[in-house]
């Protein structure tokens, strides 16, 4: 039960119109559903469970084993609503999929509101078959939309770092781009030096991270599409922890080049810097509000790490967080509100959520001992982060309300610094119906 | 004159405070006493009251990536709690109906000759409704209570959404009919109101068929997440 649920109140009231009682709390579930096994024409790998694992995860969803159910519909007609009712589903989600061409597999696909006894969206997807799980990704999305008024986001991408041979003479670093389910695995990056901090340009089109490659660290911009690379900041000392700006056209980042470690931003264009903080504290981790008018950044000007707030223009820090004597590496939510790393009194770091309001309480997400990273899908709805599992970096992600929290498959090795990626352009056809 | 009462302005004040007191406790307790024996208060014990604040609520964690096998007979099971407390409150109901009605009888005939003896039989009517208002509220929070803990909005959900649906009951409690008088503009937060309200399998509503006719048989909902983090 995530409702909070405080106070019973009296809500009886009689207006001109007639008798009404008002709601005004709730008892949020996450909510039934359930992917009927599509059809799937032979030789084409099945498409169901990619599905069914993406709406599970979202935290918003309980699909239903295929086992319990009392019918397979595949067409609309064929749904039988009283079915679904005695086995509590609200949603049923049915899929035909075929070959269109030699390469080529759609899928049709609907949506029923069991409860309101109507199909409330159907869709068709289709791309080559190579694509399926793309394919799968994009219905999930579009179901996701169709249910819960929120944009899906399965089909975007985690990027992160894999050290493998850590604590061997040789150890190796890859930056690799993965789907948001942890499949189809691409390196973008393999070094024999450390890789740190990687990060999405707001398109999607570019990144920019952390290298040692030289000896000492390097900011550097690279285009996915081709490979090319920019170096963004090499001055003497520290170059660390750069972020896109919501608009693409500057990056914030941290440097000590003046003598003391400071955020600077600085325009993509014509490589200008602009000097944010001015404390003998350390200054780092600055992350964009959405609107892209200020930063939040870690600090450690009032004694221990704590996150504070500064504008563009007036370059006066606020502090954000008051609770605990560790608070760090912080990313706005699309709805404003923050995501940050939290040591609690036990010394277990997580992951909490909090609004940027005065008073803010933190409230924390994720249930580990030592979760890093967060970074979030680019609806809102979901936090991919690192932590430990048997000694080894993995990937965790859970849901922004903390209900849901499960870790992402990984290949061998640890894995750190996940960045999920912004909506992505998609080369699949998609139509409603 | 004036020295006394500067003197004694102190105690007299104090005097007067404690009396004032001793009298509002008097009422309170007399009103209290009186209410129950009419009314029933109603008590929330379907409802778990819970605090956000850094607690961790119940969930699927530690899932490993085959969180199908786990997440449905998590949550497709009734809560057996939940349903245990809805069957205590229909039984407590169903224990004190036959006293309360009785009661409910020698208010309302004693209010009646009360109107009668005032010369004011016409307006007894209106006493009516205040009784009948009276006798609601225990229902109205059934109502009300049943529907909350049903009420599951999606994550697109924000405060200053509003739904209202007009329903129809039968005389057993049973939904007749739901229908969406104002919508939200929001599918998928006027879905949620519908499918609480149909969630509930039977609502608790008064015996008394007048009152039901004039209250329950047919009625407007109002849903509003005012609980909603956003």
């Amino acid at each position: 039960m995530k409702a909070l649920i405080t106070t019973l109140m009296l809500t009886l009231c009689i207006s001109t119109h007639g008798f009404e009682i008002i709601i005004d709390q709730g008892n949020d579930q996450i909510t039934p559903i359930a992917v009927v096994p599509f059809r799937t024409a032979a030789g084409i790998p099945d498409m169901t469970p990619i599905v069914e694992f993406d709406l599970a995860r979202s935290g918003q969803f309980a699909p239903m084993e295929s086992t319990n159910m009392l019918s397979f519909p595949h067409e609309p007609e064929d749904i039988a609503y009283r079915d679904w009712q005695i086995l509590g589903v609200q949603y049923v989600i049915i899929g035909d999929v075929v070959e269109t061409t030699a390469t080529e597999i759609s899928i049709t696909y609907h949506v029923f509101d069991v409860t309101g006894e109507r199909r409330i969206h159907g869709g068709s997807v289709s791309g080559p078959r190579s694509q399926h799980r793309d394919i799968a990704h994009l219905v999930s999305d579009e179901v996701f939309e169709a249910i819960v008024n929120v944009r899906g986001a399965f089909s975007t991408k985690i990027m992160y770092v894999l050290v493998q041979g850590r604590g061997t003479e040789f150890p190796t670093y890859r930056l690799q781009i993965a789907d948001s389910d942890g499949a189809n695995v691409n390196t973008i990056l393999e070094s024999l030096s450390p890789i740190m901090s990687p990060s999405w340009s707001p398109d999607g089109k570019k990144i920019c991270y952390v290298t040692f490659e030289t000896g000492t660290s390097t900011v550097v911009v690279q285009d996915l599409a081709t490979g090319e690379r920019e170096t963004i900041a090499a001055f003497e000392g520290t170059n660390s922890a750069p972020a896109f700006s919501p608009d693409g056209s500057h990056i914030a980042l941290t440097l000590s080049r003046d003598g003391n470690t400071e955020i600077y931003t600085v325009d993509l264009q014509d490589l200008d810097y602009r000097r944010i903080t001015s404390h003998r504290a350390i200054d780092t981790e600055p992350s964009w509000t959405i609107d892209g008018s200020s930063l939040v950044f870690t600090s450690d000007r009032a004694g221990n790490p704590q996150l504070y707030m500064v504008n563009l223009r007036s370059l006066t820090p606020r502090r954000l967080t008051f609770v605990g004597d560790y608070n760090a590496r912080p990313r706005l939510l699309p709805d404003g509100n923050m995501l940050y790393v939290h040591r609690a009194e036990d010394d277990s770091y997580h992951i909490v959520w909090q609004s940027l309001d005065v008073d803010a309480q933190p409230r924390i997400l994720t249930s580990n001992v030592l979760d890093e990273s967060p970074s979030v899908a680019p609806n809102g709805m979901m936090v991919v982060f690192g932590t430990r599992e048997e000694n080894r970096g993995i990937l965790g992600v859970v849901s922004v309300d903390g209900q849901v929290e499960l870790k992402l498959p990984s290949s061998q090795g640890d894995v750190q610094e996940p960045a999920w990626s912004p909506y992505l352009s998609s080369s699949l056809t998609s139509r409603k119906i | 004159m004036s020295r006394l009462f500067r003197e004694y302005s102190v105690p007299v004040l104090l005097a007067v405070l404690l009396h004032g007191f001793a009298g509002a406790s008097a009422y309170v307790f007399d009103v209290s006493g009186a209410s129950s024996k009419n009314s029933r208060v109603f008590e929330p014990k379907t409802i778990s009251v819970s605090l956000l604040v850094l607690e961790r609520e119940t969930r699927t964690s530690n899932v490993s990536p085959n969180i199908q096998d786990e997440v449905p007979s998590v949550n497709m099971t009734p809560d057996p709690s939940e349903e245990e407390g809805d069957a205590d409150l229909a039984n407590e109901y169903e224990q004190t109906e036959e006293e309360r009605q009785a009661l409910e009888q020698i208010r309302l005939e004693k209010l009646r000759n009360q109107a009668f003896d005032q010369g004011l039989l016409r307006e007894s009517k209106d006493f009516h409704d205040i009784a009948f208002d009276e006798e609601s509220t225990s229902y109205v929070n059934a109502i009300y209570t049943a529907i909350v803990v049903k009420w599951s909005r999606p994550p697109s959900a924000t405060r200053d959404m509003e739904t209202v649906l007009q329903v129809e009951l039968f005389p057993n409690g049973e939904l007749d009919t739901v229908e969406l008088l104002e919508s939200s503009g929001h599918d998928a937060f006027d879905r949620s109101t519908i499918a609480a309200v149909k969630a509930v399998k039977k609502f608790t509503v008064p015996k008394n068929s007048e009152l039901f006719e004039r209250r329950f048989r047919s009625f407007n909902l109002r849903f509003r997440g005012e609980d909603l983090l956003r």
